[in-house]
C-alpha cells in the first residue's frame, strides 16, 4: 500500500464498500506516513460524523395531522387502498389477441409467400435447403395452389383485424 | 418490546389506523430531517413529510414487506421533495444534473441549523447543507440513513453510478469546507 493508494482510497468513497483487509493494510499505511495518517483520520471523522447526523424534530408532532388526513381521504371514499388488481397490470394471452393475431396473421401470410409466389404465378421460391431427410425432394409440390392461397387469405385477415382491433383499442 | 415493522405495518394494511400513528411516530424525525435536508424550509418539510405518509398509507399494500419499511418510505419522501421543489421553482434541468438545485434563499440554511441544538453538530449539518440538493440528499441517505447504494438509486431514479458521483463529489466539497473554516480559525469538530 502507498500513499498514492490510500489518498485514492479517501477520495474515491465511502469506506463502508471496501473490504477489511483492504482498509486495515491502508491503515497500517497511514499510521506510519506524516501525510496519509491525519487524511485518512479526517475522512474516517467525517464518515463517522456523517452517519451521526441529527434527526431535527418537526416544531409539532405529526400523529395527529397524518392521521386526520387519511380519515378525511376515507370519508371522501377515494378508494386509494384497495389493492391493484392483477389483470389490470398483468397482460394476458385473451386480452392481448389482436397482438396474437397480428402475429400469427403475419407469419401465416409469410408462410404462404414462402411457398407461393401469387402474383408471378410459377417460380416458388428456392426452399431446397429447407429439406429434411424423409421430406419429397420437391416439398412445394405437397402444396397446392387452393391451400396456400387459403393460407395467405386467413393470415392477412387476421393481420388486418389484428390491426385495425389494435388501431381501435389505442383510441379508447 | 416494541413491535418489529413487520407486524405494525401488517396491522396497519389491515386498517388498524393506529398502528398507522405508529408508524408515523417511528418514523415522523427521521424523514422530517430528510426532506428538511432537501427541501430546506421547515414549513414545506412539514407539509412534504405529512404528504408522504399519507401517501404512504394510500399505497400501503404495495410494500414489500420482506424489505425494511424505512427506505420505502424515503423513496416516496424523495418523489414528493423534489414535486415541491419543481412547484416552487428551485429545480434546475440541467442534463446530467437532474437533482442539482438553483442557490437557495439566503437565511434558509440557517432556519435549519436553528432547529439543531450542539454546536459541533451544527457546524457538520451546515456544511452538509451548503452541498447542492442531489449531493445533500444522497448524503443523508446513505450515511445517516444507512441506505444502500442500489436502493438510493431507486428512490431517486437514477443510476448507482450517480448515486457514487453524488457521494465523491459531496465528500470532496465538504473536506474542503472543512479545511478552508479550519484554516480560518472556525473552531471545526471533524
Amino acid at each position: 500500500m502507498t500513499c498514492r493508494h490510500v489518498l485514492g482510497l479517501i477520495d474515491a468513497g465511502p469506506f463502508a464498500d471496501y473490504p477489511r483487509a483492504h482498509l486495515d493494510a491502508a491503515w497500517q499505511h497511514a499510521r506510519q506516513c506524516p501525510t496519509c495518517g491525519p487524511a485518512l483520520e479526517a475522512a474516517t471523522a467525517l464518515t463517522a460524523g456523517l452517519s451521526a447526523l441529527p434527526h431535527p424534530a418537526p416544531a409539532r408532532d405529526l400523529t395527529a395531522a397524518v392521521l386526520a388526513r387519511i380519515a378525511q381521504v376515507d370519508s371522501t371514499g377515494i378508494p386509494h387502498t384497495a389493492p391493484t388488481r392483477p389483470e389490470a397490470t398483468m397482460p394476458s394471452v385473451t386480452r392481448d389477441w389482436p397482438a396474437w393475431a397480428t402475429a400469427l396473421g403475419g407469419i401465416g401470410a409469410g408462410f404462404a409467400m414462402v411457398l407461393w409466389t401469387p402474383l408471378g404465378g410459377a417460380a416458388p421460391m428456392d426452399i431446397a435447403w429447407l429439406r429434411l431427410p424423409g421430406m419429397p425432394s420437391d416439398p412445394v409440390a405437397m402444396f397446392s395452389t387452393t391451400p396456400a392461397a387459403l393460407v395467405l387469405a386467413s393470415g392477412l385477415a387476421l393481420y388486418v383485424t389484428g390491426l385495425f382491433a389494435q388501431v381501435r383499442r389505442g383510441r379508447r | 418490546m416494541t413491535a418489529s415493522d413487520r407486524d405494525v405495518v401488517g396491522d396497519a394494511r389491515r386498517g388498524d389506523r393506529d398502528a398507522f400513528g405508529e408508524l408515523v411516530q417511528r418514523y415522523q424525525g427521521r424523514l422530517f430531517g430528510l426532506v428538511l435536508m432537501m427541501v430546506r424550509e421547515p414549513a414545506g418539510a412539514e407539509d412534504v413529510t405529512q404528504d408522504a405518509f399519507v401517501r404512504a398509507h394510500a399505497n400501503i399494500h404495495r410494500y414489500d414487506d420482506r424489505r425494511p419499511f424505512y427506505p420505502w418510505l424515503a423513496a416516496i419522501a424523495v418523489r414528493l421533495a423534489q414535486n415541491w421543489l419543481r412547484r416552487h421553482g428551485r429545480m434546475v434541468r440541467r442534463e446530467g444534473a437532474a437533482l442539482e438545485l438553483a442557490p437557495e434563499p439566503a437565511g434558509a440554511a440557517a432556519t435549519l441549523t436553528a432547529l439543531i441544538a450542539s454546536e459541533r453538530t451544527r457546524r457538520l449539518w451546515q456544511a452538509v447543507a451548503a452541498l447542492p440538493s442531489g449531493q445533500r440528499t444522497v448524503v443523508m441517505l446513505y450515511y445517516r440513513d444507512e441506505m444502500a447504494v442500489r436502493d438510493i438509486a431507486l428512490a431517486l431514479g437514477v443510476t448507482t453510478g450517480t448515486i457514487k458521483t453524488l457521494l465523491f463529489r459531496a465528500r470532496r466539497q465538504l473536506r474542503g469546507y472543512l479545511q478552508d473554516a479550519q484554516r480560518s480559525g472556525e473552531n471545526i469538530v471533524i
